[in-house]
């Protein structure tokens, strides 16, 4: 379960670094980025990913490194297609990956 | 260029090519086998340990030595160096084995 | 040689990758199958299907069973085996080995045996997953000694080519969400760059832990230098539980092999157990191994107690406590055999071993579009582009359709088939020389498509055919939670759908690259 929330963590923080991005962030939203804001996306992105590092390795060591280079993997795969063919849908990301990962969590704490 | 200085160069740089691939294969393996050898003599751990830890590093040696040998721009150089080092590792086998 | 680093390590890059990669695109594709090779196993021999691994008997009520079947079917034998289910494999196995007659070599007589209602159960002849796990290190009508020399070669290749490809293409990581369809070679360099950026820690590492395991053949000379006997002597040391005792010649007339296993089951009670051997159980000499399954721990070898057969006493064990240096290594191996996995992280190892195939397949491709890219119109087409334009498509679109026609084959090869494993290799190997010899003919985009489309609806029908020659179907894997299976089938679709997609991708781009050529004509 913790390895889920992981997942959706780490979909999360390959989806800012490629907002951080101007030619993605283009072709999500329309308009180009400022330089604060694609700034801000790249800090989000990499306190994501430890956190994403964090949560796999405290479940267990080893196991845990070798998830969390399957979840990048995951991610970057997923939205690569996403960039690719269907970049209007990353505007819903926004809302659905905190939204899945709140609910898992939620469940899993209850 | 005339021709025959660019077909000079060619046979020139496909023979340095050719002679770079052969050093790091086979130069980079005997290299390693050296090292690891030595390594394995030389680690204060119990005899299963030290093999396992050298052969462990093995392939990172020759993947390094493989880079080296093309990252080297002189012939000489890398031969010589390569040369000198394979000797000095053997040498300290041999004497570390007695 | 070339004035700069950077520009020697491109060389390289090119090089060291292109030599080998028709070779590394199958030890590649073969090892990603190799990820589910019990799975695949399992799909090939649908005997076994209607058995669940949720078993009811305790593993001491199985042991028991198999001590006393092999007590009276087998009590001369040179070794006993008795393999517990688990979580990938229903069945219960037990086996032994007779003592070879002189000059001939012994063979493990094998029974499966359903492990709660012990109904023996006879799957069809086949090799099911283990033949992609061999093939992707042995090769095949092939000196094995020789194969994985070359395989080591190839794989060191490999590295070297990870390595240059990380020091050339820094820009790689810049753009590595981009992928560009339907743009010619542009689009053939998005997906290298991708596929390599997505699962790089995975490329470096399986690449790397690939050649650990092999690293005995490779480089036997630590251990060559720290012992006197070599590597035999070495392995001595390490793997204990390998080693057979020697025949005392004195009569075993009552065996302590049940004491031996109550002393395991009071000690290490939370430990399960994979399987026991023993070796000449009516020997005085006999020791009875216990191999523990391991769990989630980044370890292949399996923790052993080794017990005295005669006293019942425990007498040594193995892998229990590791070193770090043993943990490094068995970790390295854990690491690449992926056994250690459960459902989730192994479909994440499946998809990395995937991004690696398309990482070589990409790469290949580019290089002959380079090269063609780079001929004078006038200039007629040299034996070597059209060699590597063969071997390309031969290589790329021959090998899934070989998987196929394997799995094909065995479904359709008669059950009752002496020596039917080896037909159905046959048929892999002939469907692929079928496809090289296509490809020597078709090498253009016509015959990329043309194979892609056979692709596509070979594994398009495959569902199909398992449901009309076997009792279950996707439908039926699905309502009663047969998730291997039903995985089985859906990637097969899902493959199928993917061959369709290039199919049409190739369409595309056929037409202007033929408006291209009419107009420098």
């Amino acid at each position: 379960m913790m390895y889920l929330i992981a997942t959706l963590l780490c979909l999360s923080s390959f989806t800012a670094f490629a907002l951080a991005k101007t030619p993605h962030y283009k072709a999500v939203f329309g308009t180009r980025p400022e330089h604060a804001l694609s700034q801000r996306y790249l800090i989000a992105a990499w306190i994501m990913l430890l956190l994403t590092l964090v949560i796999d390795v405290s479940q267990a060591i080893g196991y845990g490194s070798l998830i969390f280079c399957g979840q990048m993997a995951l991610s970057v795969l997923l939205l690569a297609i996403l960039l690719s063919f269907r970049p209007s849908w990353m505007r819903s990301l926004f809302y659905l990956l905190p939204a899945a990962t709140l609910l898992i969590t939620v469940s899993h704490v209850a | 260029m005339p021709i025959s200085s660019y077909f000079a160069y060619f046979t020139a740089y496909r023979l340095n090519v050719v002679a770079r691939f052969a050093t790091a294969i086979v130069g980079g393996y005997l290299l390693t086998a050296l090292s690891i050898s030595l390594m394995s003599l030389l680690l204060p751990v119990s005899k299963v340990d030290a093999v396992l830890f050298s052969v462990c590093l093995s392939v990172l040696i020759h993947c390094l030595i493989f880079i080296a040998v093309f990252a080297i721009k002189s012939l000489h150089l890398l031969c010589g160096g390569l040369l000198l080092l394979a000797t000095l590792q053997w040498m300290l086998i041999l004497i570390l084995k007695g | 040689m070339k004035d700069s680093f950077f520009r020697s390590m491109t060389w390289l890059h090119t090089w060291v990758g292109l030599l080998f990669c028709w070779l590394l695109w199958l030890v590649f594709f073969a090892g990603t199958l190799s990820f589910f090779r019990q799975e695949i196993t399992l799909w090939s021999k649908p005997e076994l299907h209607s058995y669940s691994s949720e078993v009811q008997s305790s593993q001491q009520a199985l042991l028991d069973y198999g001590f006393e079947r092999l007590n009276t079917e087998a009590p001369d034998a040179a070794r006993w085996w008795i393999s517990l289910p688990s979580e990938r494999n229903a069945l219960l196995r037990v086996s032994h080995l007779p003592y070879p007659e002189p000059g001939e070599k012994a063979s493990w007589i094998n029974h499966n045996l359903a492990a709660d209602s012990k109904v023996p159960v006879t799957p069809r002849e086949s090799k099911g997953g283990s033949f992609f796990y061999r093939l992707h290190f042995d090769l095949h009508y092939m000196d094995r000694t020789t194969a994985r020399w070359i395989v080591c070669l190839a794989s060191l290749f490999m590295l070297v080519a990870l390595i240059s490809g990380i020091v050339i293409h820094k820009r790689i990581f810049k753009d590595m969400f981009q992928f560009r369809a339907g743009k010619g070679s542009r689009s053939w360099l998005d997906g290298h760059n991708l596929s390599s950026v997505l699962a790089l820690p995975f490329h470096l590492m399986i690449t790397y832990t690939g050649l650990i395991t092999l690293i005995f053949t490779l480089f036997p000379y630590p251990a060559q230098t720290v012992y006197e006997g070599g590597v035999k002597e070495f392995r001595k040391e390490f793997y204990p539980e390998r080693q057979r005792p020697e025949l005392s010649h004195q009569p075993l007339t009552s065996p302590a092999f049940a004491q031996s296993i109550d002393h395991f089951f009071t000690n290490w009670p939370e430990q399960p157990i994979s399987r026991i051997i023993i070796d000449h159980p009516r020997d005085a000499a006999a020791v009875m191994k216990i191999y523990g399954a391991n769990r989630s721990e980044i370890k292949d070898e399996q923790a052993v107690w080794l017990y005295s057969g005669k006293t019942g006493e425990l007498l040594n064990t193995a892998h229990l406590e590791d070193s770090a240096a043993a943990k490094l290594y068995g970790g390295m191996i854990a690491m690449h055999t992926g056994r250690l996995a459960s459902p989730g992280l192994r479909w994440l190892y499946f998809l990395c071993g995937l991004a690696g195939c398309a990482m070589i397949a990409s790469g290949c491709v580019m290089w002959a579009k380079r090269l063609r890219e780079r001929q004078k119109p006038t200039q007629p087409v040299g034996f070597g582009l059209k060699l590597v334009e063969s071997l390309n498509l031969a290589a790329i679109m021959g090998l899934p359709l070989a998987t196929a026609a394997f799995f094909y084959a065995n479904r359709l090869i008669p059950v009752t088939n002496s020596a039917r494993a080896d037909q159905e290799v046959l048929v892999f190997f002939l469907t692929w020389a079928a496809t090289a010899l296509f490809a020597a003919k078709w090498r253009n985009t016509q015959g990329w498509r043309t194979l892609a489309l056979v692709n596509a609806l070979a594994w398009l029908v495959l569902p199909l055919c398992n449901a009309l020659t076997t009792q279950g179907s996707l439908i039926s894997y699905v309502s009663n939670g047969q998730w291997a299976l039903a995985m089985f089938d859906t990637m097969a679709l899902l493959a199928a759908a993917v061959f369709f997609w290039q199919s049409k991708q190739l369409q595309s781009t056929q037409q202007p690259q033929r408006t291209r050529r009419e107009r420098t004509a």
